[in-house]
């Protein structure tokens, strides 16, 4: 029999005017007093959270700041928690933060360091520290939700790190401090959802997740309001990133022999996406026509090209800073257009379509 | 890297509040007018226990300092819904009907958003047994035909089913509502 489980641990709440029901979350989770911290780069995602807060008369404990970067700054969090006698943890912010605060309420809730803990067989915790995330909009895409960073670098994968709740405000990723790196958020959560897909043994609500996230940059490629693409990006990036952690490898360590063997990145790209794509054995037809759109056209109107280009020129980048050594030749458009055609072609021979409607065909009927 | 510490805050919508708060008291007006006017309604609290206490408010109704709109009928030995008001000390309610904010409230009580579409996206909490929940879903979906026109009722229900005498019924229920008979 073929399992293939399948953990989300964290309830999503998304759309707009998601922020509206905090208050009501918050009170779900037995989460009265919350602590909330915050990047000091996202003053806005900040003001409007704190404002959905005492729209409703809830109490804030307290609010603590950090800097991208800082240092130590779990141990900062947990002090802040226990000071102010907050009951959770609610954190608004880039991938730094959201890992220090994962940081934090382990050592609140086991009462030791992460590093101290065995989370392969981990005690039952001292307490329950409810941890509700807002998401903004982030270049990172990892650490994904249920890994921890360590301070040595090592990385720890457990569903204990899952928040209890994520909200996806337009009204938050909208103002966030990297909406003008959307193109390059679209490009690395469209490269991150083909990483998901290549994953055959993968459960179906990973592929259903990856596909719908390349849907949504699509759908962002095409539409001409910033504000429309903005939400769609948050959106695509936050289902890539659901769909790598259903995955069974780690995309960093599957790109490592593109890496080091000095490829140029257009030739990393499209190995990535020709050896991803044979892999598919569904879907091949809706792929290519994602796969259609994502090419650079270089006859469209004037509208649509201007977010094609920032798109492909996003891709440039993105691939440029995976490669380690700078020293690496710079792939030029062109030659970004052949590697995207050569993924047009290699679609082209599928015969599926509407996977996802399938999936949740599946998933609705039970298989067998 | 920055600490604040914050307490108690009293921020509210006082025009969101107040048109929740009259949107709410009508419904609660229109619920007992129709269980005078409507004999198929009064078919329906026949099937709920006596005495049934039904509220419908919205998070948080019980913060301390803080007024959330409500609205709350029972069960009469007639077989008729009778409006308590906005508030009440008894607490043991047996169908009580939480939206999660405010604009959640504002969307289903001016039907931009239908009650099953509501439900599906999370506007709102149920507590209570099925028992309770379902007659009172059908007397809300009569009481809405009787009280809206055709047009907007028929997004606020999932199956229009045009009661017997609907003119008639509905000049009395307005008739009732309006001088609170």
């Amino acid at each position: 029999m073929d399992i293939r489980p399948f953990y989300s641990g964290s309830k999503i709440i998304s759309g707009s005017g998601a922020l509206d029901a905090l208050s009501f979350e918050l009170a779900s989770v037995n989460a009265e007093k919350p602590l909330l911290i915050a990047s000091d780069i996202e003053r806005t995602a900040e003001k409007t959270v704190a404002k959905a807060l005492k729209a409703t008369a809830a109490v804030i404990g307290g609010i603590c700041r950090l800097q991208s970067g800082e240092k130590n700054s779990a141990k900062t969090i947990a002090e802040t928690f226990n000071r102010f006698g907050c009951d959770s943890l609610l954190a608004i912010g880039d991938a730094d933060l959201i890992n220090a605060v994962k940081a934090a309420r382990v050592e609140l809730s086991f009462g030791k360091a992460p590093a101290e803990i065995d989370f392969t067989q981990p005690a039952p915790p001292r307490r329950s520290v409810p941890f509700v995330s807002v998401a903004v909009l982030t270049p990172e895409i990892g650490p994904l939700p249920n890994e921890l960073i360590l301070d040595s670098g090592a990385c720890i994968t457990s569903p204990l790190f899952y928040p209890d709740t994520v909200f996806i405000d337009p009204r938050v990723t909208g103002k966030s401090a990297a909406v003008s790196k959307r193109s390059e958020i679209a490009a690395a959560a469209s490269i991150f959802a083909v990483f998901a897909l290549s994953d055959t043994q993968a459960h179906p609500a990973v592929r259903a997740c990856a596909h719908s996230a390349l849907q949504q940059v699509c759908e962002a490629i095409e539409t001409r309001s910033r504000a429309e693409q903005t939400r769609l990006i948050a959106n695509a990036r936050f289902l890539s990133q659901i769909a790598l952690t259903g995955v069974r490898f780690v995309p960093e360590i599957a790109l490592l022999p593109f890496l080091t063997d000095g490829r140029n990145p257009t030739e990393t790209l499209k190995t990535l996406f020709e050896a991803a794509l044979p892999t598919l054995s569904f879907a091949k037809d809706d792929l290519s026509q994602i796969v259609i759109k994502l090419v650079p056209n270089n006859n469209a109107g004037s509208g649509k090209q201007t977010l094609r280009s920032e798109f492909e020129t996003a891709l440039l980048r993105l691939t440029q800073r995976l490669v380690p050594n700078s020293a690496a030749p710079k792939p030029s458009r062109s030659e970004l257009f052949k590697a995207f055609e050569a993924v047009k072609e290699s679609a082209l021979t599928a015969e599926q379509k509407n996977e996802c409607l399938k999936i949740l065909q599946i998933q609705m009927e039970g298989t067998e | 890297m920055e600490i604040l510490k914050m307490g108690n805050s009293n921020g509210s919508k006082p025009i969101k509040t107040l048109c929740a708060a009259f949107l709410l008291r009508i419904l609660g007006f229109a619920l007992a007018a129709a269980s005078k006017v409507d004999k198929e309604i009064r078919g329906e609290i026949a099937l709920l226990p006596d005495g049934c206490l039904i509220g419908m408010t919205v998070f948080p109704f019980d913060r301390p300092g803080f007024k959330m709109p409500a609205m709350f009928v029972q069960k009469t030995s007639e077989n008729r819904f009778r409006y308590i008001g906005s508030r009440t000390d008894n607490r043991n309610f047996d169908f009580l009907i939480t939206f999660t904010s405010l604009e959640a409230a504002l969307r289903v009580l001016t039907f931009r958003e239908s009650t099953l579409k509501a439900h599906a996206r999370n506007r709102f909490t149920i507590k209570g047994a099925l028992i309770t929940a379902a007659p009172f879903s059908r007397i809300l979906n009569k009481t809405e035909i009787l009280l809206l026109p055709k047009i907007i009722a028929a997004r606020a229900v999932r199956r229009y089913d045009k009661p017997k005498k609907k003119h008639r019924k509905r000049i009395c229920l307005y008739a009732r509502i309006f001088t609170g008979i």
